[in-house]
């Protein structure tokens, strides 16, 4: 057999280990995630459209309920592939360990509880060297008796959309983890939700995905029109057009990023 | 069964001072100044116990004393004591309900008396009481209504008589007029006369056959008028019987009153008569109106007894039953009553297996120079040391017996064992209980009264004496101190020789007066030994005999209007002593020194006892970020072991006070010992002075870990512990920390404002909690 042979069936083999290891990689993340049986009877009306860019995904979602409250949350971690994968399983953890101690259930502590803990896990205290390591969210906490919504953002925004009417609630300019300055507390953003109401939860991988005509990023514009465009079909529908339109989008351009959205409409 | 609370009325001084709890460890101290009532409390306690009242124990306007006594009981005990069986269902099942039972103790007129259920079972008896009442009440009212029936009935029956007479008389004159009508028929022959006379006689035919039936009718009426009176008069008979049984009642109370006042005169006299002779005539006096007085009583009962047989009867007579029948039923229901236990008698069978009451004073309890055997045989309680000989005999194991020994050699070799004995016990109980040696010896030696005593010459009596290495001397001539000392050893030997297995309160009037400060704190010391065995009350003014650390075991006992000794008493508890006055307090201030809420550190109230220095900077911190607008005095202990003393201090000078603590495993034990020791687990009343602030480990936790980061230990690494343990964890000194934090507040570095919603939620949700509690 000739060397070059040698070779190439020698990376084949590489690659098809390291194949079945991402898969094997995925199948643990997706285990980590919240179970659709779980989320259909948590939250009854709701669609997750998570399109990974490799195998595994540095976006990650979050839904759990807590005594009267129901938190849900969608992660976005720094990196892509396996480094994001690792963050967003260690975000998943750390968020259960949160909710399963004592106190109040409030989005902004959630948030704040979850930065010490990424910052401890990652050594980080504020040096110029350091790793910067870190993940970006929107955390919602829902009290479905009383129907109010406290959000929280670390970078990400929050999409309300009432009777086709979008508002969008901004997020903290700081990531969950260090950042330049030092840590402050999450803004706790609370509104009174009323029947029909759908937020929407996401990471940057669908305004930031080139393609199109231009080869341009898709923007957070365009993609506010789409919601707003879609906000009055079912679920599954606007998931499905999420999908039509991102798959036509990029056309044959690489995915750059994970892309995550997450709509849900509390009854 | 151990005795946790107490209430007295009408006894002395004391009008109504309510419930008032014991301390839970067994010792509980009562201060007071002179006749304040002190002794009162330990007399009425007493005569719970025992029954005996004397007539100096009334109040001015003899109203009848009433003493309660609340104790923890075991289910298992009671139920093993008592028959089951005649314990009413009902209570039966209040019982396994209630954590305490409540006996009391209430005086009739002629000083006897009798006990009752406390509250947490009385009302069932009330309640069925209140059922027979009501029947009784509709009886009577019947009755009323019966009596004027028979009155109506009574009247009618002679007009009816008239009516029936009159009918009578009147269909005889018809028959009379027929009869003259035919014979006038036979007379005249004429058609048309006859035709009339025939037409004549019809109508009186018919005249007649309507009297008759006129007649009839009255006649019927008559007889049922009859029956109804004859109904009514054996209705009345049984009425008729309750009035005679009602006389008789009347009657014999009134035998029972004068039999009472007889009583009375002959106890006034007692101990007043010059000779023994005389003494002794009136002494089968006082038996003979006991006896009549018990005869009496007994004859009440019994007549109360019928009384409420011919009232039951009498209802079932309304109902229409024989009076016959209903006598059988009202008997049968009566005594069917009887299968359970009257509130007295449920009392009755639970005083057996209470603790016993001893009452420990100067007079009887302290061991005499003589006693004569005479009234050790007819147990004279009136003798002088009567109880301290008692006690001598108890332990020694002698009775009257011993002392008939007719051998005088062998007699006297006995007694010189029993003084040995005796001695090593007392020298050992000295040596434990002081931690001294002490060399007295006791001896008691059989003697009899000589010519010059001619009363009692030839008569034995017990003599004791107390000697050591230099001389004999009576007990009398012995320092009072090794008396009360000696005695009080008896009491306690004795006490623990008893076998009832009954539970022993030891009710002790001004133990160790006479003793040295010194002593008096070995006998503190001898209290805390026995208290797992026997429960202490006792009264004092030495500030020897309080222990500072332990001031919950305070009542305090002073009259209403200070120095007016007509004014009734008032006792506080430890909680409350901030309410008596100065002169009562007096023996705990002897022991602090200056009262402390006259100065300025300390207020006299809106003050807040803190686990150490830096809690207190915290705190401090907290009120000036929170603009906190009520007057609040931290006081920093040094650690939270040293929280209770403070607050014992606290309570000592009747300064009103706070404990606030954390919910770390220091604060969390010291908040449950004080609930425990200072509000007897009662968790409303604790509520009202200890804040709880179980949630946060320590006061740093009120702080979000970002603004624990920011303001107080200022490091940028992740927390993901509790503040108070990164603390720990990273050996910061929390004292440092919290000072320089309260600097940064005071000089405005940090506001509120600063601060995230967490941690001014938390600051603010704890100052609500702290200023609901503050003045």
């Amino acid at each position: 057999m000739k060397e070059s042979t040698l070779t190439r069936e020698k990376l084949l083999e590489q690659r098809r280990e390291l194949m079945a290891s991402l898969k094997y990689a995925s199948f643990i993340q997706t285990a980590v995630l919240p179970g659709q049986k779980y989320m259909e009877n948590t939250l009854k009306k709701f669609f997750v459209f998570h399109m990974p860019r490799d195998i595994v995904s540095g976006d990650f979602y979050y839904c759990v309920r807590k005594e009267d409250y129901i938190v849900v949350a969608a992660g976005d971690c720094t990196g892509h592939g396996v480094p994001g994968a690792l963050m967003s399983i260690m975000g998943i953890s750390f968020l259960n360990e949160i909710l399963s101690i004592r106190g109040p259930i409030r989005s902004s502590r959630i948030l704040n509880l979850l930065r010490e803990r990424v910052m401890k896990a990652l050594h980080q205290r504020g040096y110029e060297l350091e790793n910067k390591d870190a993940m970006d969210m929107s955390l919602c906490v829902f009290h479905p008796k009383t129907k109010e919504l406290q959000y929280s953002g670390a970078n990400n925004p929050l999409f309300h959309v009432r009777n086709k009417v979008l508002t969008e609630i901004k997020a903290d300019k700081m990531p969950v983890g260090v950042d330049a300055i030092e840590e402050s507390s999450f803004t706790n953003h609370t509104m009174q939700l009323k029947p029909g109401d759908i937020v929407y939860l996401f990471s940057d991988g669908f305004p930031d995905q080139f393609g199109g005509p231009e080869n341009k990023k898709f923007k957070y514009g365009p993609f506010r029109e789409l919601i707003i465009d879609i906000a009055d079909r079912s679920m599954e529908e606007q998931k499905k057009e999420l999908e039509r339109v991102i798959t036509a989008w990029k056309g044959d351009v690489f995915q750059v990023d994970d892309i995550l959205v997450f709509g849900i409409q509390f009854i | 069964m151990q005795l946790v609370a107490f209430k007295i009325k009408n006894f002395r001084s004391i009008v109504d001072i309510g419930w008032h709890q014991l301390a839970h460890d067994n010792i509980t101290s009562l201060i007071g100044q002179n006749e304040s009532g002190k002794t009162s409390i330990l007399e009425a306690l007493k005569a719970f116990h025992d029954g005996l009242l004397i007539e100096d124990m009334l109040r001015s306007d003899l109203s009848l004393p009433e003493v309660s006594c609340k104790f923890t009981f075991s289910l298992a005990e009671v139920e093993n004591r008592i028959d089951k069986r005649k314990m009413n269902p009902e209570i039966r099942k209040l019982i396994h309900t209630v954590e305490f039972i409540s006996l009391s103790r209430v005086w009739e007129d002629d000083m006897d008396s009798h006990m009752e259920m406390g509250d947490e079972l009385q009302e069932i008896y009330n309640e069925r009481a209140d059922q027979i009442r009501k029947r009784e009440l509709k009886v009577l009212n019947n009755l009323e209504h019966l009596n004027r029936d028979i009155a109506a009935a009574s009247k009618n029956p002679s007009k009816k008589n008239d009516e029936v007479a009159w009918t009578a008389e009147k269909v005889e004159t018809v028959r009379n007029r027929m009869k003259e009508l035919k014979r006038n028929m036979r007379k005249f022959s004429a058609r048309d006369r006859r035709t009339e006379l025939k037409k004549e006689l019809e109508q009186e035919e018919e005249m007649l056959e309507k009297l008759k039936e006129t007649l009839l009718q009255k006649k019927t009426k008559q007889e049922e008028k009859r029956d109804i009176l004859d109904a009514l008069e054996e209705k009345n008979s049984v009425s008729k019987r309750l009035d005679e049984i009602r006389e008789q009642i009347a009657q014999k109370r009134e035998e029972l009153l004068s039999a009472q006042e007889q009583l009375k005169q002959v106890l006034q006299m007692t101990g007043m008569y010059p000779t023994d002779k005389e003494q002794r005539a009136a002494e089968i006096k006082e038996e003979i109106f006991r006896d009549e007085i018990d005869k009496l009583k007994s004859e009440i009962a019994k007549l109360q007894e019928d009384q409420s047989i011919q009232l039951l009867a009498l209802e079932y007579v309304f109902e229409g039953m024989s009076i016959e029948n209903a006598v059988q039923s009202a008997t049968k229901e009566l005594n069917s009553g009887k299968e359970f236990y009257s509130s007295t008698e449920l009392a009755e069978e639970i005083f057996k297996i209470l603790p016993d009451f001893e009452l420990f004073e100067d007079f009887g309890s302290l061991l005499p120079n003589r006693i004569d055997l005479e009234d050790v045989v007819k147990a004279n309680k009136r003798a002088e040391g009567y109880k301290a000989a008692i006690n001598f005999l108890t332990i020694t194991g002698l009775d009257y017996s011993f002392f008939q020994q007719p051998s005088s050699r062998i007699l006297k070799q006995k007694i010189e064992n029993l003084n040995g004995e005796l001695t090593l016990n007392f020298q050992d109980f000295w040596r434990q209980n002081v931690g001294k040696n002490h060399k007295i010896k006791i001896n008691f030696e059989l003697s009899h009264y000589d010519h010059t005593n001619p009363e009692k010459s030839g008569k034995p009596f017990i003599e004791f004496w107390i000697k050591d290495e230099q001389e004999r001397l009576y007990p009398k001539q012995r320092s009072r101190g090794v008396r009360w000392f000696l005695s009080f050893f008896l009491e306690l030997k004795a006490t623990a020789m008893d076998k009832s297995q009954r539970n022993k309160v030891l009710l002790i009037d001004e133990p160790g007066v006479s003793l040295h400060a010194r002593a008096q704190e070995d006998v503190l010391k001898v209290f805390d030994d026995i208290k797992e065995k026997i429960q202490i009350i006792y009264t004092t003014h030495s500030p020897h005999l309080i222990d500072v650390n332990k001031l919950y075991r305070i009542l305090a006992v002073q009259r209403a209007i200070e120095d007016d000794m007509k004014s009734e008493t008032l006792v506080y508890s430890a909680r409350a002593l901030k309410s008596a006055t100065a002169d009562t307090l007096s023996p705990i201030y002897s022991t602090m020194g200056a009262r402390l809420s006259q100065q300025e550190i300390i207020k006299s109230s809106n003050n807040v006892v803190v686990k150490d220095l830096a809690s207190f900077y915290f705190l401090k911190a907290i009120i000036a970020l929170t603009g906190f607008e009520k007057e609040c005095y931290f006081l920093p202990a040094s650690g939270a072991e040293s929280i209770p003393m403070m607050v014992n201090i606290l309570i000592g000078w009747g300064i009103d006070y706070i404990i606030l603590n954390f919910g770390n495993a220091e604060e969390r034990g010291v908040h449950e010992q004080l609930r425990k020791e200072q509000y007897d687990n009662k968790i409303d009343l604790a509520k009202k002075q200890m804040l709880f602030m179980e949630e946060y480990q320590d006061t740093e936790d009120l702080f979000s870990t970002i603004d624990f980061k920011k303001f107080v230990v200022k490091v940028r690494e992740g927390i993901t512990v509790k503040n108070s343990d990164y603390l720990k964890d990273n050996n910061y000194s929390r004292a440092i920390l919290a000072s320089s934090f309260l600097q940064e507040v005071n000089s405005e570095n940090v506001s509120f404002k600063n601060l995230d919603d967490e941690t001014r939620d938390n600051l603010t949700h704890f100052v609500q909690q702290l200023a609901d509690m503050l003045n």
